[in-house]
């Protein structure tokens, strides 16, 4: 491109004349060692992602294929009866997925609503109330809540809370839905506190100070200005707790008694998706239908989690540029 | 009428805030008793074991030594993968990625990856790392089931996969936040395009980066999903060492093409198979422990360097 002339900064910022600088690769040869190392490094890092797309793709489809679509709803029983089961290793193999679906959301759901209570409170807190001493205190210990590792809270629910609440509600099944909700509202309120308090920070001040200048309170300005200038972020907020909350294994696994019920209620115990790839996948021998059901059971985890984070990304990318124009 | 309804302001406000008031403290206590409930079992469990000398021998008898070691030695090959290649990529995004549609696409993809769950990822670990590059590999070197295995090995490179957009993010956004002006005076010196990145931005930015390489060490050691079906064992009777030799002399190194014991899949067996469920209980309270002890010291050095970053930000503004 740049043949022989010397690239300017600003053309260099611009990104011109990448790799392709004659006069450069003679004279600064490390420098060019160093741009044919990005860029091999870019196609390596590009092609791999591209490969778990291709990857999850084709053996989705292998499912699909190998069991037929209906399969994957609805199921004849022993009996003739038509039913909803997961089944996939006894005689006569079942792969309903609806069981595992009610299960993830059983358990998802009432975690993000509990993570989103205590969550979007902690974040307005953090933005709007906590002075800067308190906030350079209170901030980082709710990021602790990140660095716990899942199977720690998973055997912490499992050693004290499962006795705890055995005594209180007297579940149908010990290990239940609601017991994985709890861990799992540990792990998703970390996200919905830092992004809540991102996008309430986003919000100008300008606004606030408006507010306070036509007489309002503090809450009334938090309530009635701050926070639906800042919904979308919330939202997004919500959104990326809830995808946290479906993509974790570990809590689940140990903590849901993973029976695969179609239930609705939070007392019995659940069986989810990430559950069930992991306790199935090890064991399952390849190329068999069941093998290629949990990769398509990976797929559908998959895309319900790249459309959650891909509207809550829609959601920050609005937020940010009204700061921007603001 | 209007009366009241300043009164109901009054009364919501305060409401509101003792709301998001009560929420912290809700969050820190739960936080508290979380932590103190394995400090305290934990400590209690780990004197006890080192009184009775059983915390380095390995096996049921809850030696954690092996495990330690398993998990050490993962994290050091993840690490190995992660870095260069995350902050390399992060490099190119930052400053020389031409300004288009591709790159665009790039950081969307970046940034969702990071919200795959991390079983997804197990299961692309073993279906395309094991049997599709393993088997390759070892159809291309004539050997037999060497590489197409699961082993530390391709745990380390799931790892570094799974954490890959957490690298890349925080060393993108800490080279994004040096200001324009900070590149176009290295230039005005007569810097090149290099010479402008090796001795401005990446001294300044490096507090950045290595906040995002320890956040992804943390979680290195404490993912336990996706290792479940890449070579992850509870027990073995002895760490499989090799030799590799660096021409003059041979360097100890934990063979990575064999299986490994890792910290989060001890807690996980012990916890949900332990055998003698009495006896079993407290023994788990030591591998979670040892390991939140580790994942938090990871994290609170990597709010430190957060903070030095940030102040070092801030003098440039």
């Amino acid at each position: 491109m740049s043949g022989k002339k010397e690239i300017s900064g600003s053309e260099a910022i611009s990104g011109k004349g990448f790799l392709s600088q004659g006069k450069n690769r003679r004279r600064d040869l490390p420098a060019f060692l160093f741009r044919l190392v990005l860029r091999i490094n870019l196609y390596v890092v590009t092609g791999t992602i591209a490969a778990l797309f291709i990857f999850l793709l084709i053996y989705g489809f292998n499912a699909v294929s190998g069991a037929g679509t209906e399969s994957f709803l609805f199921n004849r029983g022993a009996d003739g009866k038509i039913n909803a089961e997961w089944y996939p290793t006894s005689s006569n193999p079942r792969f309903s997925i609806l069981p595992l679906l009610t299960g993830t959301f059983m358990t998802a759901l009432p975690a993000v609503i509990i993570a989103s209570f205590f969550g979007i409170g902690a974040g307005i807190y953090l933005s709007e109330i906590a002075g800067n001493k308190t906030r350079k205190i209170i901030k980082p210990v709710i990021e602790i809540y990140a660095a716990i590792p899942t199977v720690a809270i998973g055997f912490i629910i499992l050693a004290v809370a499962a006795s705890f609440f055995d005594g209180i509600f007297n579940p149908a099944n010990r290990l239940n839905a609601f017991l994985s909700s709890l861990g799992l509202a540990i792990i998703s309120v970390p996200v919905i506190t830092s992004i809540t308090d991102d996008s309430l920070r986003a919000v100008p001040d300008e606004l606030r100070i408006a507010g306070y200048s036509l007489g309002a309170g503090k809450w009334q300005v938090i309530s009635k200005i701050v926070i639906p200038a800042a919904l979308r972020g919330i939202s997004a907020a919500v959104l990326l707790g809830f995808s946290r909350a479906i993509g974790e294994t570990m809590i689940v696994l140990m903590t849901s008694g993973n029976a695969a019920n179609l239930t609705f209620n939070p007392f019995m115990s659940v069986r989810t998706i990430t559950a069930t790839i992991a306790a199935e996948l090890g064991e399952v021998s390849s190329g068999t239908i069941h093998f290629y059901s949990l990769f398509f059971l990976g797929l559908v985890l998959f895309v319900m989690t790249f459309i959650l984070n891909l509207t809550a990304r829609y959601f920050i990318l609005k937020y940010t540029r009204k700061e921007g124009s603001g | 009428m209007k009366m009241l309804s300043r009164f109901s302001g009054l009364f919501a406000g305060r409401w509101g805030q003792a709301y998001a008031g009560f929420s912290v403290f809700i969050l820190i206590a739960v936080l508290a008793v979380l932590l103190f409930n394995v400090v305290y079992n934990g400590t209690q469990v780990i004197s006890g074991s080192f009184s009775k000398g059983e915390f380095f021998t390995a096996g049921d008898k809850a030696g954690m030594l092996y495990a330690i070691i398993g998990t050490l030695a993962l994290t050091l090959f993840t690490v190995v993968l992660m870095v260069p290649s995350g902050v390399l990529f992060a490099v190119y995004l930052a400053e020389y990625a031409p300004d288009n549609y591709f790159t665009a696409f790039l950081k969307l993809l970046i940034a969702n990856l990071a919200g795959v769950p991390s079983i997804v990822l197990g299961m692309f670990g073993l279906g395309f790392f094991v049997f599709f590059l393993g088997d390759f590999t070892d159809n291309l070197l004539g050997l037999k089931n060497v590489f197409g295995k699961p082993s530390i090995l391709w745990a380390a490179v799931t790892l570094a996969f799974l954490n890959l957009p957490t690298v890349i993010l925080t060393s993108y956004e800490s080279l994004k936040n040096i200001p324009e002006s900070v590149r176009l005076s290295a230039y005005s010196l007569g810097a090149t395009r290099e010479q402008m990145f090796f001795r401005t931005l990446l001294p300044q930015a490096r507090p950045g980066i290595i906040t995002g390489i320890i956040l992804a060490v943390a979680r290195t050691m404490g993912e336990t999903a996706p290792i479940l079906f890449l070579g992850v064992v509870f027990f073995m009777p002895e760490i499989p060492v090799t030799e590799i030799s660096f021409g003059l002399f041979p360097v100890p190194l934990i063979n990575p093409l064999e299986q490994f014991m890792a910290l989060p899949y001890t807690i996980f067996i012990l916890a949900t198979q332990s055998t003698v469920p009495g006896e079993n209980v407290n023994i788990e309270y030591m591998p979670t422990l040892i390991l939140l002890l580790l994942t938090i010291a990871a994290n609170l050095l990597a709010i430190k360097f957060r903070y030095r970053y940030e102040k070092a930000i801030g003098k440039l503004r």
